[in-house]
C-alpha cells in the first residue's frame, strides 16, 4: 500500500489524494497553487520508486504557481500511480507475518524477512491501526520474536525502519479461553491429584500392615 | 540483532573439557562393570547420597532450566509455581519406588512389572506409550542442547546439539548406570551451586519494581492470578510429572539399583530440595521485557536472559549450569531407555533366550543407535521444547493409574489398563490439539482413571501378588 496526501494550509479548500494500493481514489486539483503545502505519509514504497518520488517533489511540483506544470507533474504522479499498481508485491519492503490470528493464551510469534538494509529496525505494537500509541521493540532485519502475556483485545503490528513504515500492518486478535472452562480444568486436575494421594497413601497403608 | 553473551570459542572450550571430563568419568567407571546388572542397575547397591543426586539431577533437565523460564514467559506467574509442582512426581515415588523394591527385588525394567502384572497385551501398548516418551524427552534434550549452546554463543544449534549427544553417548556407552550415577552427582553439585549463584547475582541485578512495572504495561497476563490457561496449566503439570516418573523406565531402574529402604528417602529428599529450582529458573523470564530482550522462540529465554543480566561470567555458569543438567538427564534417560529396549524388545521380543553376556552387549549397540536416532530426529527442530515435551503428556499420564492401582490392588485387570491406557492417550491427544497443550495430562488422567476402574469393576477379576515374586525369580 502506498498512500501520498497532500493538503492546503488551515486555509485549504480542497486536497489531492493519491493511493498506489491499485487504484487513485480521488484527487482534485487546489484552487490556489501558492499556498500549497506537502505533507506526506508513504507506506512501502522500494527504492526506485520512492527515488522517483524524491525527484518529482525536488522538481517544484509543490512550490509551482504554474498551473500547468504543475497538472505535468500530477500527470507524472498518476503514472507512479498506474506503475505502483502493477506491482503490488512490491511495495512492501518486509514480509512480517504471525503464527496465528487468534491466541487463546496471549502469546505467538511475529517473524519477518527484511530485503533492504536496516539502520533502525522497529517492530511497532498498538492497539489501533492509526498506531498513534505504540510500543516499539528494536529487532534485526531477519527474525522473530515472540510476544507473550497479552490481554484480550486487537493487537496491530509493523516494521518501520528509521521511522518509515516499511511493512504491511499485521493484525492478531487475543481471546482468552473463558474461566469457567479454565476453572473446569483446574477442579478436574484437583479432584484427579486428590484421588492420587488418597489411593497412594490408602495403598501403601494396607502393604503395611 | 541476537546478542550473545559468550565468544564461540569460549563455549567450545567448556563443552570440550566438560565433555572430556565426563568422558574419562565414564571410562573409569566402566572398567569395574563385569555383569549386566553391575551395567543397568549399578550393582543393585546404591546409596543414599549418591540416590538422592542421581534423582534430583536427572529431575533437574534442561527442561527445568530452559523450559521453565519458557513456561514462565508464556503463562506468567502461574506457569513458574506449575511447574515447580513437578517435585510433587518425585515426593509421590517415593512410597512407589519402596513397594517396587519389595514386589520385584530382582526386576529390570518398569515393563518387567507390567508384564507381570497385566499380561502381554497391556505390556505392548504401555512399551509404545514408553518408548514414545522417552523419545520425546531425548529429542527434548538433544534440542535443548543446541538452543543452549546457539542462544549463548552463537555456535549454529547443530554443532551444539551434535557435541552434547556425543560427548552423552559416549560417556554412558563406557560407564553404564554406575557412570551415569557418578556423574549425576557432580553435576547436582554443580547445578545447587550454580544456581544459588545465579539467583543471587539475578537478586543483586534486577529492580524488583522496574520488572513489575514493566510487565503490567507489556505483559499484563504474566502477572494476571487470573490467566485461564496459566490455571488449566498448574494441574496439568502435576499430573504430567507424576505421568512421566510413574511410568518411565528412568525412576523404576534407579528404585531397582538403590539399596533396600534407600529409594523411597531418596526419592523424597530429591523432591524438597528440586522444587524451588524451577521458581529460580523461570523467575529469571520476567526480567526479559524489562531489559528490552528480543525473544525468537519462547525455549530461548533462560540463557538470553541470563547471558544479559549476568555478563560473561554470568553465561559461563548459566553454560555450565545448563550443560551439566542436560548432561544428567540425557545420559540417564539413554541408559534407561537402553535397558528397556534390551530388556522388553531384545530380550522379551526378538531374542528369548539370550545370556545375560548377549544382552551386555546388545545394550551397547542399543545406546549407540538411540542416540544416532535422536540426532536424526532433532536435525530438523520441528517445534519448541514445550510443545514437544507436553505432547508427550498425552500419553505419560495415561499410565498412572495402571502403575498406582497395578502395585498396590489387587482389583486392576490386564483389560482395564490396556483400555485405560489407549483410551487415556487418545482423548488427551484429542485435547492437546484442540484447546492446547496444558490440558493434555488432565485429560488423558481422567479418562484412564474412569476407564480402569470401570472395566475392572465389570471384570471383576482379582490378581494375586504372588504371581509377581513368581514372575520375579524367573528373571
Amino acid at each position: 500500500m502506498f498512500s501520498a496526501t497532500y493538503a492546503h494550509n488551515e486555509s485549504a479548500r480542497t486536497a489531492l489524494k493519491l493511493d498506489f494500493s491499485g487504484l487513485v481514489t480521488y484527487y482534485q486539483l487546489p484552487l490556489s497553487m501558492s499556498e500549497l503545502q506537502l505533507q506526506t505519509a508513504i507506506k512501502g514504497l522500494n527504492g526506485s520508486i520512492k527515488s522517483l518520488f524524491h525527484w518529482a517533489d525536488a522538481g517544484g511540483f509543490i512550490c509551482s504557481s504554474n498551473r500547468a506544470f504543475f497538472l505535468q507533474r500530477l500527470l507524472w504522479l498518476l503514472w507512479l500511480t498506474l506503475f505502483a499498481a502493477t506491482a503490488p508485491a512490491r511495495a512492501a519492503e518486509a514480509n512480517l507475518t504471525a503464527s496465528t490470528d487468534v491466541s487463546n493464551e496471549g502469546y505467538f510469534v511475529l517473524s519477518w524477512q527484511s530485503d533492504t538494509d536496516a539502520d533502525e529496525l522497529l517492530l511497532q505494537q498498538a492497539n489501533s491501526t492509526d498506531f498513534n500509541e505504540t510500543i516499539d521493540r528494536s529487532v534485526s532485519e531477519a527474525g522473530a520474536v515472540t510476544i507473550t502475556g497479552l490481554g484480550d483485545g486487537d493487537y496491530y503490528f509493523r516494521l518501520t525502519n528509521s521511522g518509515q513504515t516499511i511493512s504491511e500492518s499485521i493484525h492478531v486478535a487475543v481471546q482468552h479461553h473463558s474461566l469457567a472452562r479454565a476453572g473446569s480444568f483446574f477442579l478436574l486436575g484437583l479432584v484427579l491429584f486428590s484421588i492420587l494421594i488418597i489411593t497412594i497413601l490408602t495403598g501403601n497403608r494396607r502393604t503395611v500392615s | 540483532m541476537q546478542e550473545i553473551a559468550l565468544s564461540p570459542s569460549v563455549a567450545l572450550i567448556i563443552l570440550v573439557i566438560f565433555g572430556l571430563v565426563w568422558i574419562a568419568f565414564g571410562y573409569l567407571l566402566g572398567r569395574s562393570n563385569k555383569t549386566l546388572e553391575d551395567y543397568m542397575l549399578a550393582g543393585r547397591n546404591v546409596g543414599l547420597a549418591f540416590a538422592t543426586a542421581t534423582a534430583m539431577a536427572t529431575w533437574v533437565t534442561s527442561n527445568t532450566t530452559m523450559t521453565a523460564p519458557q513456561v514462565t514467559y508464556e503463562l506468567g506467574v502461574w506457569g513458574m509455581v506449575g511447574y515447580s509442582l513437578g517435585a510433587v512426581g518425585l515426593l509421590l515415588f517415593a512410597p512407589l519406588a519402596k513397594r517396587i523394591k519389595q514386589l520385584l527385588p530382582h526386576g529390570f525394567t518398569s515393563g518387567d512389572f507390567i508384564r507381570e502384572r497385566y499380561g502381554v497385551v497391556a505390556w505392548r501398548v504401555f512399551l509404545v506409550i514408553s518408548l514414545f516418551y522417552a523419545f520425546g524427552w531425548l529429542i527434548s534434550l538433544g534440542m535443548a542442547g543446541g538452543i543452549l549452546v546457539n542462544a549463548l554463543s552463537g555456535i549454529p544449534y547443530h554443532v551444539g546439539m551434535t557435541t552434547i549427544l556425543v560427548v552423552c553417548v559416549s560417556y554412558t556407552l563406557l560407564g553404564g548406570l554406575k557412570a551415569v550415577i557418578a556423574t549425576d552427582f557432580v553435576q547436582t553439585i554443580i547445578i545447587i551451586t550454580g544456581v544459588i549463584f545465579i539467583a543471587y547475582l539475578v537478586i543483586q541485578n534486577v529492580g524488583f519494581e522496574q520488572m513489575h512495572t514493566d510487565l503490567q504495561t507489556e505483559r499484563p497476563m504474566l502477572l494476571d492470578l487470573l490467566f485461564p490457561a496459566a490455571i488449566m496449566f498448574l494441574f496439568n503439570n502435576l499430573l504430567f510429572g507424576v505421568g512421566e516418573i510413574f511410568h518411565s523406565n528412568v525412576w523404576w531402574s534407579r528404585a531397582f539399583a538403590f539399596r533396600q529402604d534407600t529409594g523411597a528417602r531418596a526419592y523424597f529428599i530429591a523432591g524438597l530440595f528440586w522444587l524451588p529450582i524451577p521458581i529460580v529458573a523461570g523467575f529469571i523470564a520476567l526480567a526479559a521485557p524489562s531489559l528490552g530482550i528480543n525473544v525468537p522462540s519462547s525455549d530461548m529465554v533462560g540463557p538470553l536472559v541470563s547471558g544479559r543480566i549476568l555478563g560473561t561470567t554470568g553465561a559461563i555458569v548459566v553454560f555450565i549450569v545448563v550443560f551439566s543438567a542436560l548432561a544428567s538427564s540425557l545420559d540417564s534417560l539413554l541408559a534407561a531407555t537402553a535397558d528397556l529396549i534390551t530388556q522388553d524388545i531384545y530380550r522379551g521380543h526378538i531374542n528369548p533366550g539370550a545370556s545375560d553376556e548377549k544382552c551386555f552387549r546388545a545394550g551397547r549397540i542399543i545406546i549407540l543407535l538411540l542416540g544416532l536416532t535422536t540426532w536424526i530426529l532433532c536435525v530438523p527442530r520441528l517445534t519448541t521444547l514445550a510443545s514437544l515435551l507436553y505432547f508427550t503428556g498425552a500419553f505419560v499420564a495415561s499410565a498412572i493409574w495402571p502403575i498406582v492401582f497395578g502395585l498396590y490392588y489387587k482389583w486392576a485387570s490386564g483389560t482395564a489398563a490396556t483400555l485405560a491406557m489407549l483410551s487415556g492417550t487418545c482423548l488427551g491427544l484429542l485435547a492437546y490439539f484442540t484447546i492446547g497443550y496444558y490440558v493434555a495430562a488432565v485429560a488423558s488422567c481422567a479418562v484412564s482413571l474412569l476407564v480402569i476402574v470401570l472395566v475392572s469393576k465389570i471384570e471383576n477379576k482379582t490378581f494375586d501378588f504372588d504371581e509377581l515374586s513368581r514372575g520375579d525369580k524367573a528373571l
